[in-house]
């Protein structure tokens, strides 16, 4: 059985597919019906121009687990931190200052060079009211923006779908909205079919040099995907569209991987890889205007320095070196970059040299364009041992950051997308 | 849109009728419990009735009690520091805190209770004075063998078993008890030995598959793989550490905000505290039973401790006995065996509440839940046929006994596995997989269609340098011959041979408008051996395509 080429016979884009689906009766508005909501979000791609506008892009990082805040920005100035972190608390002496009270974690030189730069803007004390310490609630509640108000969708899924209305579902033939992850991110599922593409960490690895069409079962393939059965279940009506999505905006993807020449040297690290990919599709001008990726390893109940310093030190270079290979392509003023994580840790060291699950923490947002600086307000550590950092009138609320990137950014209403009007944060004008 | 079985919950859960005891039925339990469902074992099932199937399934699986990969893992540790272990010896003891231990060191073995922590210890302190004075520091002890090799091993010796039939629905249920409590590879990175650490979880798991889960629980925060994966190691009165004390309750025994609050993590973490490595056990010389961690009074925090208002000197037993008091406990792992094995989104807590209240009368005995789920009324609802996607292994192994061929005989096969999105025994976290509709995107249906792809055109014999094993490769790869056979046996018309395939393979009946382009196509090809290859390129499409995805 010969190998052929990577491009299935007669599928020359994402749309010709759709009307040939459409024209076999099985058209794709017909399947939405059966899918699960979630279904839809992930795979339903005829597409939209609406959200081109002046091409901003965003780019989440998901630090899974729960990143120490106090270990990335340390207060270390604070007595009741070191008290309370003998052993994992970073000195005055090691940190990378900021200000006279504020150190980065030593691991984080990339993005303190960003911050020297201008480019960097340090968002302390983030999180809401009566926070979650559970990372699956913790993570929802970032993820929708909010609470169970708003299950089945997320902040930025409602940002697409107020920005990329269904009458405008016509002419696009790349996704809105990318996530290399192994699975759609709450905060991109949304209320109405969105072109959203799906990655695994591992495809950007294997995109480059692997090929599975053979001509006469690649047809095949694509035949029975137009085809139903004789009952109709929802598994089945996902699968006819996810083939549909694998079969087409996979070429392209591929193509801009593969001939991807990068300007910076990037960490041989999933993340250093991921975002050399995201860069990649920037600048193939695909019109996505939302990349989300996701990291994890931050749930450090033990053995923090060491852990910490490597996924913190693997986020910095990665990010450095992304904003670094933008330059070279002249497509900095385009991008900014927000990690986020479900919670902070708490301020007293476990037995184990690391911190147990808390609430707040610090936040960033990098790129040219944004307005270095440290923005809201040092967190206050309690002197209670067992207590966490509390989330008070003076902590700053993560959808206030949302707010701000969604009207400043993303051209889109916050009100619309949060449901409340939030006081923006002066990290972009 | 939640999928509402026919069926009232109040009769769900009653054992099936003999009349229920179909092909088709049995094909549907074949599918769920164990890879796929090969006309043999349909046959078989068919005549030994419900209860011999339950007897077939789970009762004759066998899995090494003393595990290759391991104990070649030992032996090359034997070999690595044969010269180091006397001065390890002489010197514990010289220390006060190892003198006792070097007394009672029996081997100059790796597997000596005594020797290996010793050997350990040693180690730590030659590389901490190799640091000094800017010095070479000596690598971590775990690097100085390189676990990886033996882990695909590990992974590919799984494969192999899960793949022989008598095995499979035996070791499909271990992955399910693996999915819920979770020990991960990346998680254990750092542990050294996390391969054996992880074996012995999993062997922890098989060996208790007929008691209660409860006393699972209990075994299970004992062990050195949930010792090192959630914390319990480590966690002491005065630090303890709530990883375990959460988790056990959020997703091991309860469910996410169920009947638990955060005062209960952090004072049930109280009673959890204190757990260390029982000094008279080797990881590598387990036997059933054997408890690797054991509680030291001193490290424990005596206090009383108020854990769902209850107020007591717990210790970790007593706080899992009080886990399973709560009404919760009876329906949470029974709604993910619904999730697994029955339909994506689970059962509803009116179907799942009976049974949870009879599994308690149970003792909430494992075997009892299964073997009351698969021979239930309830599992052979005909809504539920069609509605669950296959795992990635699901998917590689049922194509193997479809095909009726052997896991390839390198251990490669695991890395490609990985590409689909299940690397071996590594879920992202303590979460699991979500599965689901979640395996499959872009990247996995490609992948997926890369590993059919392979055992048709059998371009893997390039890397047979690396082999475990060897043998007539003609059972990795389908031959031309068998196919050749197949289309010469009997009489059959195109469109019959068409159609075996479609109706042996796929769980769903599917529409002519996918089983005509097929037969178009097959019976197109002009020749004899034109029909082989066309044959071939017809099953391949039919294991790529979306319905073989679902079962």
């Amino acid at each position: 059985m010969k190998k052929i080429s990577k491009v299935p016979p007669h599928l020359a884009t994402r749309r010709e597919f759709l009307r040939g689906s459409a024209a076999a009766g099985t058209g794709l508005m017909a399947l939405g019906a059966f899918a699960p909501q979630f279904v839809v979000d992930t795979v339903q791609a005829a597409g939209s121009a609406a959200l081109d506008k002046d091409g901003k892009i965003l780019v989440l990082i998901k630090l899974g687990g729960g990143n120490d805040g106090l270990n990335t920005l340390a207060p270390v100035n604070d007595d009741t931190y070191h008290e309370f972190r003998p052993n994992i608390g970073i000195k005055k002496s090691e940190a990378l200052m900021l200000n006279d009270d504020l150190g980065l974690n030593p691991a984080c030189s990339g993005l303190n060079e960003l911050y020297q730069n201008g480019d960097l803007a340090v968002i302390q004390d983030v999180g809401y009211p009566n926070s979650s310490r559970s990372h699956f609630s913790g993570q929802d509640f970032y993820e929708r923006g909010g609470g169970l108000e708003f299950v089945g969708s997320g902040w930025l899924g409602r940002y697409l779908d107020s920005e990329c209305p269904q009458d405008q579902l016509e002419g696009r033939d790349t996704p809105v909205a990318t996530h290399i992850s192994r699975h759609l991110p709450i905060l991109l599922r949304s209320r109405t079919p969105q072109p959203v593409f799906s990655m695994l960490s591992s495809d950007v690895r294997a995109l480059q040099s692997r090929s599975v069409a053979d001509d006469a079962v690649a047809e095949l393939l694509r035949k029975t995907v137009m085809a139903g059965t004789e009952e109709k279940t929802e598994t089945v009506n996902y699968l006819n569209m996810a083939y549909m999505s694998a079969l087409v905006t996979e070429e392209r993807v591929r193509d801009a991987i593969g001939n991807y020449k990068p300007g910076a040297t990037y960490p041989g690290t999933n993340l250093g890889r991921d975002l050399s990919a995201v860069a990649s599709m920037i600048s193939d001008e695909m019109g996505t205007r939302v990349y989300t990726l996701d990291t994890g390893g931050f749930d450090t109940h033990s053995n923090q320095t060491q852990r910490q310093a490597q996924l913190l030190g693997n986020l910095s270079d990665s990010i450095s070196a992304f904003l670094s290979d933008l330059k070279s392509k002249g497509l900095e003023d385009k991008v900014i970059v927000m990690p986020f994580s479900e919670f902070g840790r708490r301020p007293y060291e476990n037995g184990s040299n690391g911190t147990d699950h808390g609430s707040n923490s610090v936040f960033f947002v990098a790129g040219s364009s944004v307005n270095g600086g440290i923005y809201g307000n040092q967190p206050v550590i309690p002197t209670d041992r067992r207590s966490d950092l509390r989330y008070s009138e003076t902590s700053t609320d993560f959808r206030q950051l949302y707010a701000t990137i969604v009207d400043r950014w993303l051209d889109g209403n916050s009100t619309d997308v949060l449901r409340k009007e939030y006081t923006p944060v002066e990290f972009l004008s | 849109m939640k999928i509402q079985p026919s069926i009232d919950p109040k009769t769900a859960w009653e054992p099936m009728t003999d009349a229920m005891w179909t092909e088709d039925n049995i094909r549907h339990l074949l599918r769920r419990a164990s890879w796929t469902a090969r006309p043999v074992d349909t046959k078989r099932l068919l005549g030994i009735g419900r209860e011999g199937a339950m007897e077939y399934l789970y009762k004759q699986a066998s899995f090494p009690e003393s595990h290759p990969v391991i104990e070649e893992f030992a032996d090359k540790a034997d070999e690595e520091l044969a010269g180091e272990m006397s001065d390890a010896v002489a010197w514990a003891k010289e220390q006060p805190r190892w003198k006792e231990k070097a007394s009672k060191v029996k081997s100059q073995s790796f597997r000596d209770p005594y020797m290996r922590p010793i050997v350990i210890a040693h180690y730590n302190m030659l590389r901490n004075e190799s640091g000094r004075d800017g010095g070479k520091r000596l690598p971590n002890f775990e690097r100085r063998f390189d676990q990886s090799e033996s882990w695909n091993k590990y992974a590919h010796e799984w494969l192999q078993i899960a793949s022989r039939p008598q095995n499979s629905a035996f070791e499909k249920m271990n992955l399910f008890l693996q999915n819920v409590l979770v020990v991960n590879r990346d998680s254990l990175g750092n542990a050294p030995d996390y391969l054996v650490h992880i074996h012995n979880h999993q062997k922890l798991l098989r060996d208790n598959f007929y008691e209660s889960y409860r006393d699972i629980i209990k075994r299970m925060y004992k062990g050195s793989g949930m010792g090192y994966m959630l914390d319990v190691i480590g966690s002491t009165e005065k630090r303890p550490n709530e990883n375990f004390a959460r988790e056990v309750q959020e997703l091991f025994v309860l469910g996410v905000d169920r009947g638990y609050d955060e005062d209960d993590i952090k004072e049930a973490s109280k009673a959890f505290t204190g757990y260390v490595h029982n000094p008279d056990l080797n990881p590598y010389t387990l036997t059933e039973g054997d408890q690797e961690l054991a509680l030291n009074p001193a490290l424990h925090n005596q206090e009383r401790k108020k854990v769902y208002g209850r107020s007591g000197d717990y210790n970790g037993d007593d706080v899992v006995d009080l886990i399973f008091e709560k009404e919760e406990a009876e329906t949470y792992l029974p709604y993910l065996m619904s999730h697994f094995f029955l339909v994506e989104d689970g059962l509803s807590w009116e179907y799942l509440e009976p049974l949870g209240k009879k599994w308690r009368e149970a003792d909430f005995n494992l075997f009892w839940l299964v073997e009351t789920f698969f021979t239930s009324k309830i599992f052979y609802d005909p809504a539920f046929r069609g509605q669950l996607y296959k795992s990635p292994f699901q998917y590689y192994l049922g194509i193997l006994q479809d095909l009726g061929l052997q896991v390839e005989p390198t251990p490669e096969i695991v890395r490609e596995l990985d590409y689909l999105g299940q690397p071996f025994s590594n879920p992202p976290d303590v979460n699991g997989w979500d599965g689901g509709a979640f395996w499959m995107n872009n990247g996995t249906i490609n992948s997926r269609r890369i590993i059919a792809d392979r055992l048709f055109a059998g371009d893997f014999r390039r890397s047979m340098k690396g082999a475990t094993s060897t043998g007539g490769s003609q059972y990795y790869t389908v031959s031309d011959d068998s196919i050749r056979q197949f289309i010469q046996a009997g009489n059959k018309s195109d469109r019959e041979i068409i159609d075996h395939f479609i109706t042996y393979l796929l769980p769903l009946k599917p529409s002519t408008a996918y089983t005509q382009p097929l037969f178009d196509y097959y019976n197109q090809a002009e020749d004899d051996e034109k029909r082989v290859e066309a044959l071939k390129n017809v099953i391949l499409a039919i294991l790529q395509s979306q319905y073989y995805q679902i079962c």
